[in-house]
């Protein structure tokens, strides 16, 4: 039980209320961070244990719950056979609670890794069902993983993906002596780095417009008069480059002569050709930003 | 490609492996192949003249007895860096012996700055220490990088840079037992030197020479395993 969440509805009883809350307030675990909230409501002292009964008093609340996949589920039925169940004080309520939040959440991970240590030996003996089982189980785990890390990225399910092939990949490195959970993250965590890099990488050559810009040549993408300012601007600029550049402007930009046709007409080797229209552009597009 | 239908394609294509075996028994056995050829490469080419009077001077000794573990256990190192899930701190294994032999040439150092002043940190020029650094751990050097390749690649630049260290370092020994260099400046440069020098530059082609399989090359994989 993830008992963090506890909440406990109660009490009138005075002194014993103020205890119980000092001691609800140290359950505020930093291993599973969930904040918890004490609400107190009116009830009488006489039907305290039937509310309990009723699964009424305790709940789990929780901010994180829909993005890590924690439901807010009642487990107050786990109690009934803590220890000391019989007699319902306040502190005893408390005591249990974090016994037995303690104990089944250990319980369970432990559960677990016993199940997926017992899958990944038969994954590696060549049992695909016990892999795909395996797979099956790890992918919630993985994925909460994932969107915990980047809660709001599209390809979060493609590191899911990585992270399975990776695990296929290697699989022959996990030794039955040790640990799986730390074998799996390990692996996750690398695969989660490298797409870290990867989207770093990629959003380094990328910039954030509000709004997209006009890239039509067509003179219909854009109103009239900007289409004449521009033509008369880009006729400015051309007017005022060398002869050679001007010439290697007009046969490979506005004829649409290839670099071979163009030296055959000017008599200029293809690389004089190149040299001369990439200066010309450069020179042009200098002109134009000193303009605007 | 749905998530679900990638765990189909894996499961299906789930061919027996055999686990490999501990770190430590991994580098024992490397080790013991790649003494194997350093020694008779140091039978083929001779051993040093004063190799009886060397192997009894405590600081000689030292220095080859930290160069030989600090290949080990760099060995060990490069191994454990490509296992999930273990301990980073088995990856600083080597550093302890590296640390030992820098002291024991820093010794030696300092012994020959205070027997003979500056003439005795004179350096000069030394054409025999890198080059064969480099020719002996050549093979030992590609052994331990076809088994390094088979682990998991969670740490690249770690596990080629101790790989590299693992070879250089045995080279290094090996040339302690042949090369007649006894002046220790120049053997923390020329020798210590090029082993660190060669460990940094695998170091950086970690991710280049390592790196994790696409899911094409992991299924191509499995077909090769013999059933």
């Amino acid at each position: 039980m993830r008992g963090a969440g506890c909440v406990l509805f109660d009490p009138i009883v005075g002194e014993a209320s103020k205890r119980l809350r000092r001691e609800v307030e140290r359950l505020r675990w930093s291993r599973v961070r969930w904040r918890t909230r004490i609400r107190f409501r009116e009830s009488r002292r006489e039907g305290y244990r039937q509310h309990i009964a009723r699964d009424e008093h305790v709940s789990t609340r929780t901010s994180r719950t829909k993005k890590d996949g924690f439901r807010p589920v009642s487990r107050w039925s786990s109690f009934s056979s803590a220890p000391g169940a019989g007699v319902w004080t306040p502190q005893t309520l408390v005591v249990v609670a974090h016994q037995m939040s303690n104990r089944t959440d250990t319980a369970a991970k432990h559960a677990n890794e016993e199940r997926w240590r017992a899958l990944m030996r038969s994954a590696q003996n060549g049992d695909g069902k016990a892999y795909a089982q395996l797979l099956s189980e790890l992918l919630p785990l993985l994925r909460r993983v994932v969107t915990h890390k980047w809660p709001r990225t599209l390809d979060a399910e493609d590191v899911v993906q990585e992270i399975l092939v990776s695990v296929h990949a290697v699989r022959r490195t996990y030794d039955a002596s040790r640990p799986f959970t730390p074998w799996l993250m390990t692996i996750a965590a690398r695969r989660m780095a490298d797409a870290a890099r990867r989207n770093y990488a990629r959003s380094a050559n990328e910039t954030t417009v509000d709004v997209m810009p006009e890239t039509f040549s067509a003179g219909d993408a854009k109103l009239d008069h900007e289409a004449r300012d521009e033509q008369e601007d880009l006729r400015k600029a051309m007017s005022t480059l060398p002869n050679g550049q001007r010439q290697a402007i007009e046969l490979l930009k506005i004829q649409g002569l290839s670099l071979q046709e163009a030296s055959e007409v000017t008599g200029k080797s293809v690389t004089s050709l190149k040299v001369s229209a990439h200066r010309a552009v450069k020179a042009m597009r200098q002109a134009l930003e000193r303009k605007n | 490609m749905q998530t679900e239908e990638l765990i189909g394609a894996l499961a299906s294509n789930c061919t027996p492996v055999r686990p490999l075996p501990h770190p430590a028994l991994r580098a024992v056995a490397w080790f013991a192949i790649s003494l194997a050829y350093v020694a008779i490469v140091v039978a083929a080419i001779g051993l040093r003249p004063d190799i009886s009077a060397k192997l009894v001077d405590l600081r000689f000794a030292t220095e080859l007895g930290a160069a030989l573990l600090t290949s080990m256990m760099a060995a060990a190192g490069a191994f454990c860096a490509g296992c999930p899930g273990r301990p980073p701190w088995e990856r600083l294994a080597p550093f302890p012996f590296l640390a030992l032999w820098l002291g024991a040439i820093g010794k030696g150092c300092w012994s020959d700055w205070a027997a003979l002043g500056v003439a005795g940190l004179a350096v000069h020029l030394d054409l025999i220490c890198f080059p064969a650094i480099v020719a002996i751990s050549i093979l030992p050097g590609a052994l331990i990088f076809v088994m390094i390749r088979r682990g998991a690649p969670i740490a690249p630049a770690t596990a080629t840079g101790l790989a590299a260290l693992a070879a250089a370092a045995l080279a290094a020994a090996a040339l302690l037992l042949f090369h007649v260099e006894d002046a220790s400046i120049m053997v923390l440069i020329w020798q210590f030197g090029s082993v660190v020098l060669l460990a940094g530059l695998e170091a950086l082609l970690g991710r280049v020479l390592l790196r994790w399989p696409t899911l094409q090359e992991a299924l191509a994989a499995d077909r090769r395993i013999p059933p």
